[in-house]
């Protein structure tokens, strides 16, 4: 699949604290609309990083009746998959559900991706959430 | 370390205040908290079922894993328990076996993370066999979030895209 690199439509916020990252990343879907034909890039990330937890939310959910993979590889599928977007507005944070088990090590291209797996989805809402621990000897750089 | 207050037992009996534990402190960004259910003390009841709320948790904390531990064993067979979030219904560790003791912390048995958006980690027990007799000990790795009056960040932490 092509992959879409939509990092500069995405809200990234990102806190260290004691080699600990905490990233915090909102989609709007009626501005970025995601496609079943493409792997969309959100932020880079640093290979090597762990992920210690993964947590999302759409406190606006979407008409599309499609699921949605989260991940660190084009396929967007180790942190989480078939994440359910019209599921309802949820304003509780949720766990993902990795493929591995926590902690999470990020694949070697250093990218995270959206990919949508059924369906369009043309609306709603996306938060993610994750606490991240650097690597030793790794690019810290996130974007 | 950090010591304080928790109530152990069921939300809606008297709950009866014992001590729990964080170390290294729950001023420091990431820590352990550790607790104990003694139901010599405060049984819980299975067939409401009675809810003791374990480990506290404030509203800007994450939940990164949770190990459990029976410390004494429940003399009942077959009993059990759960491990979730306030209500009954939120478990996210279902049927543990308290009938055989853990006796190192190699044993106990880790969870996948677990987000916050609760008050309490809660135990319930489960398959139809009252707690009574049993001491079960709750291990949680929690991390501060964003900020401490939330649970999303708040602007002063962006970073510019690459």
């Amino acid at each position: 699949m092509a992959i879409v690199d939509i990092r500069n439509r995405v809200d990234l916020q990102m806190k260290e604290h004691s080699g600990l990252f905490y990233i915090y990343m909102k989609v709007d879907f009626s501005k970025t609309n995601i496609a079943t034909a493409n792997d969309y890039r959100i932020a880079r990330i640093a290979d090597g990083w762990l992920f210690l937890g993964s947590f999302f939310r759409m406190p606006t959910d979407s008409t599309s009746t499609g699921t949605i993979d989260i991940g660190t590889t084009q396929s967007g599928t180790d942190l989480d998959s078939a994440i359910d977007v019209d599921a309802g507005s949820q304003t509780s944070w949720t766990a993902m559900t990795p493929t591995y088990a926590s902690p999470v090590e990020v694949a070697a291209d250093g990218y995270m991706y959206l990919e949508a797996n059924s369906a369009a989805v043309n609306d709603g809402v996306l938060e993610m959430m994750f606490v991240v621990m650097a690597a030793p000897n790794e690019d810290s750089a996130v974007g | 370390m950090t010591t304080y207050k928790y109530f152990d037992g069921s939300i809606k009996d008297n709950p009866k205040s014992q001590t729990a534990y964080a170390t290294p402190g729950d001023n420091n960004q990431i820590f352990v908290r550790r607790g104990h259910v003694d139901t010599t003390k405060q049984s819980l009841t299975a067939a409401t079922p009675d809810i003791a709320q374990v480990i506290p948790l404030a509203i800007n904390e994450i939940v990164l894993g949770v190990w459990v531990r029976v410390d004494t064993v429940e003399s009942t067979s077959n009993a059990e328990f759960s491990i979730g979030f306030d209500a009954v219904n939120n478990q996210f560790l279902d049927s543990i076996p308290c009938t055989t003791a853990n006796t190192t912390a190699s044993e106990f048995t880790e969870t996948v993370h677990v987000a916050n958006n609760s008050s309490h980690i809660t135990l319930v027990p489960s398959n139809s066999v009252d707690l009574d007799t049993g001491v079960i000990e709750v291990c949680a790795l929690i991390s501060k979030s964003f900020d401490s009056d939330g649970d999303v960040p708040s602007p002063g932490y962006a970073q510019p895209l690459s």
